[in-house]
């Protein structure tokens, strides 16, 4: 994994502008919402929604921390997606991001079911999931990502992993100087470490990411055990309803003679 | 007014930044004001208590005053707008929101016109997020006749009661982007306010006014 995006959440201010820009660039409509009881919205990913910030209210000691972080695939380096993609339609990116290749998809729906992150959305129309890209269509051109291009504080930044890391270190330590004493990087070794990078001024929980993310057991099982011998298991389900072929005709005439 | 002098650096600048004063400095004493010369307390237009300083005058009482009974002065009237209500803006619209409004992807992030109440005065009124809630105020009182805005409730930790003069009392709050055209539309949150312009430039006191909250209502 090169490339990288570090998100600093105590820099975010929540004006979505990475929110309304993913949108812009990737070219995906806006939805149809409601007003739920929170500033975050739309409340879900969709397939038209890739990234937004999740607004989360923490008291403590009578201290309140309103708390934002901007949300989307993780790209982890342990991908569930792609451990449990039959089709290996989910792939690795040379620059270590994870990305779909719709032309292979079947639309299983195995990665979003299998998300630790729950980022992956599915479309029940298309049939097909949606995610961040890393807009990688900008990254190979030698742009940043779109959100990370409009963000006005320098809460998200884009660059070289090796750099980024040493960089959320050095902001983890100043925060805790100054009180933030749960402060913490997130991402860096999470799910085998993952490309998006992130600064909290607390507990992952409070911002609504999960404290320990894993990639589910029963899609170890699948990804490493039952899917290299896939093909053998169709054959055989060939070869077992053309085997039991015949036993279904006696089924049948049995059926006609009223015998059962 | 403090400025900055953009021909000085701020170190030159910093004993004297008043730079509209002749003398680069703030006034206490000053004869160019309306109400001038000292600045003293007053409480908004409409408030829930009087002024503990100046009994005999609540508000400022050389204020700009358009229409005649606008606001709430007595106490019998503070009964039936026990509420503070504040106005602020959302970083997704802009002002009344003519352009904002217009564009898909701002409304899907900032859909509804909404009024954020605290969790305690929420419970009282039995109002859960997102539940329809009407805003009574007195410049709604036509006739005898009560009418309100609706809005979306948002019940937050963000607002907390406040003990003022020794009484609990409430604030809530909504932006006021929303109008009756645009792709999203929604009641215009500065009906409630009182058309009150302060002596000197007569900026209107949308800030802080006296409301009532009912569960309930239409959204048209």
């Amino acid at each position: 994994m090169n490339k990288t995006m570090l998100i600093d959440t105590s820099k975010c201010v929540a004006c979505r502008a990475c929110q309304t820009a993913c949108k812009q660039w990737n070219q995906l409509p806006a939805e149809q919402t409601t007003f739920s009881g929170s500033y975050e919205n739309p409340p879900a990913f969709t397939p038209n929604t890739w990234t937004k910030i999740a607004f989360r209210e923490h008291e403590e000691n009578d201290e309140l921390h309103w708390y934002f972080s901007k949300q989307g695939c993780m790209h982890c380096s342990d991908a569930a997606c792609m451990t449990v993609c039959p089709t290996g339609a989910i792939f690795r990116t040379s620059d270590g991001t994870v990305s779909i290749d719709k032309k292979k998809c079947i639309g299983c729906n195995y990665c979003a079911a299998n998300c630790p992150f729950e980022v992956i959305a599915f479309c029940r129309t298309t049939n097909m999931p949606d995610k961040c890209t890393f807009c990688e269509d900008r990254v190979a051109n030698g742009l940043q990502p779109a959100c990370a291009s409009v963000c006005p504080t320098g809460a998200i930044e884009y660059g070289l992993r090796t750099k980024l890391l040493t960089a959320a270190y050095d902001r983890v330590s100043k925060l805790q100087a100054g009180g933030k004493a749960n402060a913490s990087v997130y991402g860096a070794s999470e799910v085998g470490g993952t490309a998006m990078l992130y600064v909290l001024e607390d507990t992952p929980e409070y911002y609504g990411l999960p404290t320990n993310p894993q990639v589910p057991f029963t899609a170890r099982i699948w990804g490493h055990l039952f899917k290299p011998v896939r093909v053998l298991i169709l054959i055989a389900m060939a070869f077992g309803l053309w085997a039991n072929r015949k036993e279904s005709d006696e089924v049948q005439e049995a059926k006609e003679s009223n015998t059962i | 007014m403090p400025d900055f002098n953009a021909t000085l650096t701020p170190e030159e600048n910093k004993h004297n930044p008043f730079i509209m004063t002749g003398e680069g400095q703030a006034r206490l004493f000053t004869t160019s004001l309306n109400d001038s010369p000292l600045p003293i307390h007053y409480e908004p237009a409409e408030s829930p208590v009087g002024n503990i300083l100046y009994p005999q005058a609540t508000y400022n009482p050389i204020s700009q005053r358009f229409y005649a009974n606008h606001t709430v002065e007595t106490d019998k009237e503070r009964e039936n707008y026990p509420y503070i209500m504040t106005t602020y803006r959302v970083v997704e619209h802009y002002q009344s929101g003519i352009m904002t409004r217009n564009m898909p992807w701002l409304n899907e992030a900032m859909p509804e016109l909404f009024v954020e109440l605290d969790e305690e005065l929420a419970q009282t009124l039995n109002i859960s997020n997102g539940d329809v809630v009407t805003i009574e105020s007195k410049r709604l009182l036509k006739n005898g006749e009560q009418k309100g805005i609706v809005a979306k409730a948002c019940v937050t930790k963000r607002l907390k009661p406040m003990m003022i003069n020794g009484q609990k009392k409430h604030v809530v709050g909504m932006p006021f982007h929303w109008g009756y055209m645009g792709m999203s539309k929604g009641a215009v949150a500065n009906d409630l306010a009182p058309s009150v312009g302060d002596p000197n430039t007569t900026i209107p006191e949308f800030k802080a006014f006296l409301c009532n909250v009912k569960k309930g209502g239409n959204i048209a």
